[in-house]
């Protein structure tokens, strides 16, 4: 692309003035370092120009300055734990890294908030706030590594969300970094506001495009101390799901749902070498977790639970212990010897439409040479597909890849449902952005972009082209 | 900058609504010059008025607006305490009342699909027909439509529990400054495809789109609920009994404060009788559960703070009572001709000491400062009667009382408003007190997305 400039040394030396010699590194080694995230696909990897580590907002403020005076692109990085490609820099140039800004200012139990930095963890955050007897409601699967920042940047869901809602409903305020390289300081310590336009909003989810996280004030909530897990068996996808709607209107506020299906279930118990009941019949696994602030309200809940799993046509019902844990949480890591390249899906669907969502796109799968397996966050319509490429050869596997989800895009469209619930778009999914958007949506979303970046400089090539 | 609505303007806007839709006649546009604003400065007469039945049609005004440059001011039931329906700039007045269909409740997915014209109310009773909880509350309820719902962020008295109107709302159709009509949000849980533009639009007061549709989240009824009024001899005691309540973690659906000159003033307006009428501050608190012995238990506990908090008696909140609480805004009227409502918004833990602070406060000015509030969520109504002060006396301490709140509030981390909108009436204040980066950031993406500056100008703030 050559409306960038490549990155000269005199930019190099203006950066180190601006950040620290030692925190401006070119060595190829580092490069290298920051060329990928959870990306596999080598095709996709791209090297950065320099990395640049900053230690405060007024640095990230100075470098968005340097970046549009020599017209060179950042990309932020968090933990680089994105599997949309969202921390490849993918037209080169800067890799601003986050991870220095890792303090947590406050946890405050009065007011029931936490200030932290961009770059704090999001699970050190979990633990301040725990050791203070109050919950930090978001909990992405990938919590102990990833870095709140990244989180707000990409509304990422995770565990929780059925009854806390995404990491966008955890957030008081952000301080930004605007792409022109200003600090402002977005949102407020309110529980409503209308003053002016909700920019908190917009920011949360642009996955770095309109604004730098810098700092970030996230709601507190009492921390339930009684909780129930349970797992339900069924032989039947449509039993399984009509489960979620049920708890739903029973007003029994669960915590998190979360689907295994067939695939998923066997691999990951040969893989964690825990036979869980009725894993090599055909079943699927629903995991409801329910948490309470009383004792009572334990054994009451947790009978109606019992109750709407019999009912629903569950043919087992157990407590979902630490082995029934360890099978959920290997899912993953198990597919990892069935292949090396794989790619996850992140569809989102109404909740209404899960079973239908599921049952057509496995059906669909079994057109195609790769393997796929489905784990869900079924309270709230959220699938990952997880694709296996196995042996194919590279040419087959993005041919086929191509092909199933031109059907499956198409499809979740149809039922009212968007490509990503929490992954984001990134890099990866521009192209399907692109296509599957309202044109008019799309259009507001490039104007907004172009206004506040005009240059466009913070993040480019990421959600969607905007030239 | 705009031109003047001429016949040619006029002709076509009848080709697109209907010539039955289409006012120009003085009575018509002197119904419009004002919406909830009781003060004659500030009324404009629009110079036309017209009343899509589609989107479609909204489409074609916005259109034929850019091209002739004219303004346009939606307005929904026109219950805006923030002159938030008034055309300011001249123009035109869109009128949203004959969208007014709720076309779906869905009870399997939970949610409800409405023209924005439709009547909060009638939302609300299509959701409950079905056992159902639309949960969006302001208290004009009753009058108010659910597009200007959205375009404020309603608030209202049940967003201690369940959240404001933004948190009430799946996608809905807009028709943009330049006349396109998109969908955004949607039907979900979670999404992070693209940026979240209903969040933006929704609160930005018909600044960035006219919203014409919209697609409401349903949450299952609770079917059990208490409904308490705490009476006390001071503000100091009634005030501390907030964060008494928000700490025991009963969950509850509302927390309303009103002060003793609100509960002097709807008696009298509604005549109902209460007891302790002239002494009394009122603390409503209504709780809401899925089950029989939470009920009891909770109930227990709430008796046990009032008694703490030095309550002169407690008494269940029926309909009767809640209708003071409902009339508060109404029984200004009786009091004076002229009223201005300001709507601060604190950190919820603050609420009690600004309650404080703004009565004593008060205390120094030439009208009485009554205050209300949705205590529980930080959100404070605070009304000043002009009564017998001329109109320089009363502009004049209006503004020095404000340059004396405004400050304290934002010191306190609050903003302006909470759920009434800056609209043009707070517009000089929203410049002032608004960090100049975040103003900034503002007007670029109004700029952007409105180039002509079309809908809605002169409100929030001065491109």
């Amino acid at each position: 692309m050559d409306k960038y400039n490549p990155v000269t040394p005199e930019l190099l030396e203006e950066l180190a003035k601006a950040v620290g010699t030692a925190n401006v590194k070119t060595d190829p080694e580092t490069l290298d370092r920051f060329k990928t995230d959870e990306e596999t696909d080598p095709r996709l990897m791209h090297l950065p120009e320099v990395v640049v580590w900053v230690n405060s907002t007024e640095e990230v403020a100075a470098v968005m300055k340097l970046a549009n005076k020599y017209v060179v692109p950042v990309t932020p990085r968090s933990a680089g734990t994105s599997v949309s490609d969202g921390a490849i820099p993918v037209l080169g140039g800067i890799v601003l890294n986050m991870e220095k800004m890792n303090k947590i200012i406050e946890v405050n139990e009065d007011a029931m908030y936490a200030v932290a930095e961009a770059g704090a963890r999001t699970i050190d955050i979990q633990m301040a706030a725990k050791a203070k007897g109050m919950l930090y409601a978001g909990d992405p699967c990938s919590a102990e590594s990833c870095l709140i920042g990244g989180n707000i940047a990409t509304n990422a869901g995770g565990n929780k969300a059925v009854r806390y809602g995404t990491t966008r409903n955890q957030v008081y305020s952000v301080e930004v970094v605007t792409p022109t390289g200003e600090i402002t300081t977005l949102g407020s310590r309110l529980k409503k506001c209308s003053t002016g336009y909700c920019l908190e909003q917009l920011i949360m989810g642009s996955e770095g495009t309109l604004g730098i996280i810098c700092k970030a004030t996230l709601k507190l909530l009492p921390l339930p101390p009684y909780k129930v897990d349970v797992a339900a068996v069924y032989d039947d996808l449509d039993k399984a799901v009509t489960l979620v709607p049920n708890l739903v209107k029973a007003g029994l506020e669960p915590t998190s749902v979360e689907f295994m299906d067939n695939n998923f279930l066997k691999s990951s118990c040969e893989y964690s070498e825990i036979k869980l009941p009725h894993y090599d019949e055909g079943v699927c696994y629903l995991i409801v977790s329910m948490e309470t602030f009383n004792e009572e309200e334990v054994d009451a809940k947790m009978e109606k639970l019992a109750e709407i799993c019999e009912e629903s046509g569950a043919i087992d019902v157990l407590e979902a212990d630490e082995r029934v844990w360890t099978v959920r949480k290997n899912c993953l890591e198990s597919t990892r010897s069935l292949s090396k390249i794989a790619q996850s899906d992140d569809l989102v669907v109404p909740v209404d439409q899960i079973a239908n969502c599921i049952k057509r796109l496995t059906e669909e799968a079994k057109k195609y040479d790769f393997t796929m397996f489905c784990l869900a966050h079924a309270g709230d319509g959220n699938l990952h597909f997880q694709h296996m490429k196995g042996d194919m050869s590279d040419e087959a596997w993005e041919e086929q890849q191509h092909a199933f989800h031109e059907t499956a895009y198409s499809y979740v469209y149809s039922l009212g449902g968007r490509i990503s619930g929490e992954h984001g778009i990134g890099a990866k999914k521009v192209y399907a952005m692109e296509k599957y958007t309202d044109p008019v949506e799309l259009a507001m979303m490039k104007a907004i972009k172009k206004a506040l970046d005009p240059l466009d400089i913070l993040n480019p090539g990421k959600v969607m082209n905007v030239y | 900058m705009y031109n003047k609505v001429d016949e040619t303007f006029i002709a076509g806007l009848q080709a697109i609504v209907g010539k039955e839709h289409v006012f120009a006649d003085p009575d018509t546009l002197d119904q419009y010059k004002t919406d909830e604003e009781t003060d004659p400065s500030k009324f404009r007469t629009p110079e036309a008025v017209a009343a899509p039945g589609s989107t479609e049609e909204v489409a074609a005004i916005v259109k034929l607006a850019n091209e002739a440059n004219v303004p346009i001011t939606v307005r929904s039931a026109g219950t805006s305490l923030s002159d938030g329906a008034i055309a300011v700039c001249g123009g035109i007045i869109l009128l949203m009342g004959r969208m007014n269909r709720i076309l779906e409740v869905n009870t399997e997915g939970l949610y409800m699909v409405a023209e924005a014209g439709a009547l909060v109310k009638e939302c609300q009773a299509a959701a409950k027909e079905h056992n159902l909880v639309y949960a969006g509350d302001p208290s004009s309820a009753d009058t108010c439509q659910i597009g200007g719902n959205l375009a404020t962020n309603a608030g209202g008295i049940k967003a201690i529990r369940y959240g404001v109107t933004r948190d009430q709302v799946y996608g809905m159709e807009v028709v943009t400054p330049t006349g396109e009509i998109m969908n955004v949000g949607a039907c979900l849980k979670k999404k992070t495809t693209g940026y979240a533009l209903e969040q933006l639009i929704m609160g930005s007061e018909g600044t960035l789109g006219i919203i014409t549709k919209v697609t409401l989240k349903l949450q299952p009824l609770a079917p059990y609920r208490f409904d308490v009024l705490a009476m006390f001899d001071s503000v100091e005691k009634a005030a501390r009994l907030v964060p008494a309540v928000i700490k025991a973690g009963l969950n509850p659906t509302s927390i309303e404060f009103m002060d003793n000159s609100f509960v002097r003033s709807t008696t009298t307006f509604c005549e109902i009788n209460v007891p302790h009428r002239d002494i009394a501050n009122f603390v409503y608190v209504t709780v809401e559960t899925f089950d029989e012995n939470q009920l009891d238990t909770g109930l227990e506990k709430l008796s046990e703070l009032c008694e703490e908090a030095g309550a002169l008696e407690v008494l269940e909140a029926d309909d009767r009572l809640w209708t003071l609480r409902r009339s508060c805004q109404e029984s200004l009227r009786i009091l004076a001709d002229v009223t201005i409502t300001d709507d601060f918004v604190v950190p919820v833990h603050k609420v009690a000491e600004t309650i404080e602070h703004v009565k004593a406060m008060g205390a120094h000015y030439p009208f009485e400062v009554m205050v209300l509030g949705h205590a529980g969520d930080g959100n404070l109504h605070v009304c000043m009667c002009r009564k017998n002060l001329t109109e320089e006396e009363w502009n004049e301490n209006v503004e020095k009382f404000h340059k004396e709140a405004y400050p304290y509030v934002y010191s306190l981390g609050g903003r302006l408003s909470g759920e009434h909108g800056i609209g043009a009436k707070k517009l000089h204040y929203m410049e002032e007190y608004t960090e100049p980066s975040e103003l900034e950031y503002m007007r670029i993406i109004k700029r952007a997305v409105d180039p002509k500056n079309i809908l809605n100008p002169g409100k929030i703030f001065n491109v």
